[in-house]
């Protein structure tokens, strides 16, 4: 049931991004909506934290950092997966949108990428006794934050032209065809892993279940509200830049 | 038009030029030396603990020794305004792609057989009873490296600050490469098989990467 | 239908407007000038017909295929292109150039020869492009343009560099393209002396036309 909600708004992200793709300047005034909407799912989600969760009897307090950890997977790859995408659209029809959703998924999910990778080593160290490890899950996320940075400086350096857009896309792609071959080098070179499994699996009690899945819900929000207005922003640069370039500036 | 005829065209005049000015090789040869050089110093003394060590260090080492060579594969080319003529080939512009990657393959391959006597010299390292699986080994990750490093190096003929692009494009990406070929290695050298899925899994990564190299390398030649 | 032709390209490099709403058709034998001060775009509308620059918007058709396309690589083999580079490598001889380029083109050995003739390369065939003259380097430039005997010829500023002999020379060659058939697009300032009698002028600013008359 609660995994069939996460889905649902996995979905419903998705779909308001495609809709808003097709005219992303008028469009993604709509994100207004969407933006009180995930401000109040966000609310909700704090609160949860804050009072419904209940505190875990081995790690303590510092445990509730896996309700900000946790949501932040999905925005994570959800990015990846936009800029792949978008990178493919863009080579193929040389449609701005398209690269309008590569970048928003490139800039946005750096973010939340680098919002785990933060946050994990704080919840580590009280918990595990290290900063850091060198386990399969940690370590491949690790690798997708230098690819998102990488793509991002590709995009800077290649002076925004035609060709940073569409070498930016080929990088995407060759970006996508690389992970899985990082995932299994990371986990042939590391073995083990001190990663707590994926708790889901094991069954969370409710409290954390419900808690965690309100993380998802909001978290998928703001994430597709960031990338909408990200678009639209990268749409109203493009205009900018073509009356500059008409010269009527 | 026969792209394969293009393809070996661009392989027997980079050859070539490699050969005749010496400057590619040779710096990549003398960097590969510093730096075997410095690790043997820094690196204990002891023989097991150099065994152990040797294989990671040694990609470590050919992975900035290619990079080295990788971020030169289009000099000859920027020099003289000579891109162009590639950009012009009448053929599919996939076969650019094989021909230069080829080409750095082969300076790759150079470059790991000239780390591995390196290696022998230095750190003790005995290829004797591994050498075959090791140049296997060895031969794959240079392909992969050459592949990608031939295809990122093209998109980073015209940005700024490549030293600084290249490698933070590259290594994320060739990580699978460090990895799989120290661990074949690694294997190699203590005498034991490696799990088959490993050396499958690299000559994976080497067809998959050539071949999106080559779909792809007609988007990455554009201005 | 000519065979070129170009349909409203434009090229945006960034902010700045390199080509813009470019409509015009070439056709067989013909001697066209491409005129206009610098930054007026001529170099880029020859990039462009030399698909060494992909439009941002329009189209282009040469011999009736998109050189830009997959299927239309082979029509770059019968387009010729001299930049404002030799487009050749230092380190190779002038012979060891042609060679690579012909192997690139398609061309047969013989046609080395040839070109090497037709501008008196002879003398520096088995010499590096690096120890060259200006003068030198830029016949074996044209040289390598000419290989295959190509039917769009794309020279940009050509006359550069050249002493009035060899200025004389290139007029005239340029002359017997066209009278061969050959479309010859040409890339000048005025200054240049020696300029041939061109059957077309197109002047170019700020990346459009503004004039496209023909000479008598």
């Amino acid at each position: 049931m609660i995994s069939a909600l996460v889905a649902l708004s996995v979905a419903l992200a998705a779909g308001w991004l495609v809709w808003v793709f097709f005219d992303v300047e008028r469009r993604a005034d709509g994100a207004r909506g969407v933006g009180a909407t995930t401000l109040a799912a966000l609310a909700l989600w704090l609160g949860m934290v804050v009072f419904y969760a209940p505190i875990e009897q081995v790690q303590g307090l510092v445990q509730k950092i896996f309700y900000v950890h946790i949501p932040a997977i999905i925005p994570t790859y959800l990015g990846f997966t936009l800029t792949a995408v978008g990178g493919v659209g863009f080579l193929r029809t040389r449609r701005e949108s398209w690269d309008q959703l590569a970048l928003g998924g490139a800039e946005v999910g750096v973010v939340f990428c680098s919002l785990m990778l933060i946050v994990g080593p704080i919840w580590a160290k009280p918990v595990w006794g290290h900063w850091w490890v060198w386990d399969l899950r940690l370590t491949s996320t690790l690798i997708l934050w230098f690819i998102y940075v990488a793509y991002l400086f590709l995009r800077g350096l290649a002076f925004g032209s035609d060709a940073a857009r569409t070498f930016t896309s080929v990088y995407g792609i060759i970006g996508t065809a690389a992970i899985p071959f990082v995932y299994f080098a990371v986990d042939i070179a590391r073995g083990s892993t001190m990663h707590p499994s994926n708790p889901a699996r094991e069954g969370l009690p409710t409290e954390m279940a419900r808690t965690a899945a309100a993380g998802h819900i909001a978290f998928i929000g703001v994430f597709a509200w960031l990338v909408a207005r990200r678009m639209q922003l990268a749409a109203l640069e493009a205009r900018e830049l073509e009356s500059a370039a008409r010269g009527d500036g | 038009m026969n792209g394969l005829e293009v393809a070996r065209a661009i392989l027997a005049k980079d050859l070539l030029l490699d050969l005749r000015t010496r400057d590619r090789l040779g710096h990549m040869a003398v960097f590969a030396l510093l730096v075997v050089a410095m690790l043997s110093i820094v690196v204990p003394a002891s023989r097991p603990e150099r065994l152990a060590w040797s294989p990671a260090l040694l990609w470590v080492v050919m992975l900035f020794t290619s990079l080295l060579g990788l971020s030169r594969s289009f000099q000859s080319e920027t020099e003289g305004g000579a891109f162009a003529l590639l950009v012009q080939a009448p053929v599919d512009r996939g076969w650019v792609f094989l021909g230069k990657a080829c080409a750095n393959a082969v300076a790759l391959i150079g470059a790991l057989l000239w780390t591995g006597l390196l290696f022998t010299i230095f750190l003790d390292v005995d290829w004797s009873g591994a050498w075959l699986a090791a140049l296997g080994a060895g031969v794959l990750g240079a392909v992969g490296l050459a592949a990608l490093g031939t295809l990122l190096s093209a998109m980073s003929v015209a940005v700024r600050f490549r030293e600084f692009l290249l490698p933070v494009l590259l290594f994320p990406l060739v990580l699978p490469v460090l990895v799989l070929a120290s661990s074949l290695t690694a294997a190699a050298l203590a005498e034991r098989a490696a799990p088959p899925l490993w050396w499958a899994v690299l000559a994976l990564y080497d067809w998959v990467f050539v071949l999106l190299g080559y779909f792809v390398f007609d988007y990455v030649l554009e201005d | 239908m000519s065979e070129v032709e170009l349909r409203d390209v434009g090229k945006d490099y960034g902010p700045i407007r390199a080509l813009d709403r470019l409509t015009l058709s070439l056709g067989r034998g013909s001697l066209v000038w491409l005129a206009g001060g610098n930054g007026a775009g001529k170099s880029t509308l020859l990039r462009t017909l030399g698909s060494l620059t992909r439009p941002t918007r329009g189209s282009v058709e040469l011999f009736g295929l998109d050189p830009f396309s997959a299927g239309g690589a082979a029509v770059r083999g019968r387009v010729g292109f001299l930049g404002q580079d030799a487009s050749l490598y230092g380190e190779l001889t002038v012979a060891e150039n042609l060679r690579f380029c012909a192997r690139l083109r398609g061309s047969p050995e013989a046609e080395l020869h040839r070109v090497a003739s037709e501008l008196s390369l002879e003398p520096v065939l088995d010499r590096r492009v690096r120890t060259l003259s200006q003068g030198y380097r830029r016949r074996a430039g044209l040289a390598r343009a000419l290989l295959g005997a190509p039917e769009l010829l794309l020279l940009d500023e050509p006359w550069n560099g050249l002493d009035s002999e060899s200025a004389a020379r290139l007029t005239r060659l340029v002359g017997r393209l066209r009278d061969a058939g050959a479309i010859v697009v040409v890339a000048a300032h005025e200054a240049s002396f020696s300029l041939p009698r061109f059957d077309r002028t197109l002047r170019l600013v700020s990346g459009r036309i503004v004039e496209a008359g023909s000479a008598a």
